[in-house]
């Protein structure tokens, strides 16, 4: 008891440490963060091109840094009053920008042998589907949409969007199988025999309010594309217009392209710099000066009201139907059946619960064993405790989970036939930032084990170490 | 339609010829695609999946905005083909994290 109470407060006085130490810089202003975006990807496109050297790779470029072109709200955005824009500038470094990029996908090579485990490997390369591995359990998760969206970044699809009435119902189909290597007759080693396959799920989302185009937020994208988004494009055209026709502007441009062309790939960033710079310095006619007024009303208003809804969005409610099937080598397999449910409050906390039956594929053959063979309810509360931009993401849960046994092994001595476990958990979970190390701190409590019917308390601790951050690190 | 000194974003129409720009490409983006021809309120919005026709008197000023739907993960190819046949304009970006929207200028210019 004793221990159990020093764990509790120990956890307790870790929490508060914690949730003091973060929020200590101000985000940027939103229209800053776009500019910054838009110069990185610019940045990686001409160099990108200067790589590639497709046949029309000057033409390419020229329409990178240009008005008409790929970038007018690049140019806009970069007319916009900024505090100090040459720091700015500084901020939007190509090798700060962390580009979107799934740590599992791509990469490491799988253990593999045969034409099933290439064609895993395939779609893992591809980001088809995700692998994550432990010990001699590896488990892909994937999605149709994923591989169809896979099929059209590799040219095999003309048309695609992943917002169709089809692909629409698809998106929150799931799938996920996980093979046991350790078994078969090459332990070790991934040989897409059957044999290794060691369960498969699917899952379906009824419910899914988290994803920003759920039918309960199309009105309000309707509205802010109507007004703001409407004039960021009139804006734009009008700004077209006076790019083209500006003698100042058109220079401008033409010297910067020819510069860029002739550029070596390392040039490039500070050619782009130094060009948005000057571009700056050209004086504004009250034209364009009105204009970029008027834009960036347009663009804050946009990404405030954007904000408000994604927000709305990450709090949304999700529910999640799963069924699993588990393969065993001597044991009967089971199914699984689960309900989950997820909640946000507002970002502050975050509940789990579900509620789940397992059944026997076959009827054993022990005698008096019933077909089912249990249920489950569990429910958890998560609660961040910080930035994750800064800190990291700690989270500090509390969960609770009862299980009913249909078949009791530690009741069968007493002729009782089921069982309930009951189990309490409070658990933080420390992130070493960068590392993919994680340090989670439990302790339990439960009435009894599946074997014994004795109350315990226990302290846990661990270290958990996601390998794909360090190979995501050390890939070029 | 003719692609000017192999631009994307400068095209060339013949009299009466109409270009149409469409979506081919949609990963996490809304629905809804803006359009605005000379700084003015038509085209408007209409849903991706509905190309966007339009025809010139002379030289014109089309905006093109998409908006993403998430922080990260969207991406979009835009098509502009004219009615006449020629060259297909094809535009193709990636989403950079916490990019918000993409906006996309041409001029078109009548044939002499």
């Amino acid at each position: 008891m004793k221990l159990r109470n020093k764990s509790i407060v120990a956890l307790a006085v870790m929490t508060g440490l914690v949730s003091s130490a973060v929020y200590a810089k101000d985000p940027p202003a939103p229209e800053t963060k776009q500019l910054e975006v838009k110069i990185a990807n610019l940045v990686q496109k001409i160099v990108k091109l200067k790589t590639d050297r497709p046949p029309d790779m000057d033409a390419q470029i020229r329409d990178q840094f240009n008005v008409p072109g790929q970038n007018p709200d690049l140019f806009l955005l970069a007319l916009l009053p900024y505090e100090n824009f040459v720091t700015l500038l500084e901020e939007a470094r190509v090798d700060k920008q962390v580009t979107a990029s799934d740590p599992n996908a791509g990469g490491a090579s799988l253990v593999s042998k045969g034409s099933v485990p290439s064609i895993i490997g395939i779609a893992v390369e591809n980001g088809a589907l995700n692998r994550v591995i432990n010990g001699t359990l590896m488990t892909f998760t994937g999605s149709p949409v994923g591989i169809i969206k896979a099929l059209g970044d590799k040219g095999f699809i003309s048309s695609y969007d992943d917002d169709g009435p089809v692909t629409r119902r698809l998106r929150d189909l799931g799938f996920s199988f996980t093979v046991d290597t350790s078994r078969g007759n090459q332990p070790g080693t991934f040989t897409g025999d059957l044999n290794q396959l060691a369960s498969y799920s699917l899952k379906y989302s009824f419910i899914n309010q988290r994803d920003p185009r759920h039918p309960s937020y199309r009105k309000k994208w309707s509205n802010i594309i109507g007004t703001y988004g409407h004039d960021i494009t009139k804006e734009t055209s009008t700004f077209t217009r006076i790019m083209r026709t500006e003698p100042l502007y058109v220079d401008f441009f033409k010297a910067a392209q020819d510069q860029l062309i002739s550029a070596t790939t390392g040039d490039v960033e500070g050619i782009v710099r130094e060009a948005l710079v000057n571009y700056r310095r050209i004086p504004m006619p009250s034209e364009l000066a009105q204009l970029v007024n008027r834009y960036g009303t347009a663009v804050r208003g946009y990404l405030e009201k954007r904000g408000h809804i994604l927000e709305e969005a990450a709090n949304g409610s999700i529910l999640t139907f799963e069924y699993t099937n588990s393969r065993f080598v001597t044991d009967p397999d089971l199914s699984n059946f689960k309900l989950i449910y997820e909640n946000s409050f507002n970002g502050r906390a975050e509940l789990t619960a579900n509620a789940s039956f397992t059944i026997f594929n076959k009827r054993p053959l022990m005698p008096n064993i019933d077909r089912i063979r249990d249920y489950q309810a569990a429910v958890q509360l998560d609660t961040p405790l910080s930035n994750p931009a800064v800190a990291g993401a700690w989270v500090f849960s509390v969960s609770y989970k009862l299980q009913h046994l249909m078949d009791d092994m530690a009741s069968s001595a007493t002729g009782d036939k089921g069982g309930d476990i009951h189990l309490l958990q409070s658990k933080l979970t420390i992130p070493i930032k960068g590392t993919g190390f994680k340090l989670p701190l439990s302790v339990t409590w439960a009435n009894r084990t599946d074997l014994i019917k004795e109350k315990f308390v226990r302290g846990n601790f661990g270290l958990t170490f996601d390998l794909d951050t360090l190979f995501s690190k050390l890939r070029p | 339609m003719t692609k000017k000194n192999g631009s994307n974003f400068q095209l060339i129409l013949n009299p009466k010829e109409t270009a149409t720009v469409k979506v081919v490409k949609s990963i996490k983006l809304l629905d809804k695609v803006s359009y605005s021809l000379n700084g003015g309120d038509t085209p408007g919005e209409l849903p991706k999946s509905q190309p966007c026709s339009i025809s010139i008197d002379s030289t014109s000023d089309l905006g093109v905005s998409i908006f993403y739907a998430e922080n990260e993960g969207g991406s979009f190819t835009i098509d502009v083909t004219g009615s006449d046949g020629g060259d297909t304009s094809s535009t193709s970006d990636i989403q950079q994290k916490d990019e918000a929207f993409r906006s996309l200028s041409y001029t078109f210019f009548l044939a002499e």
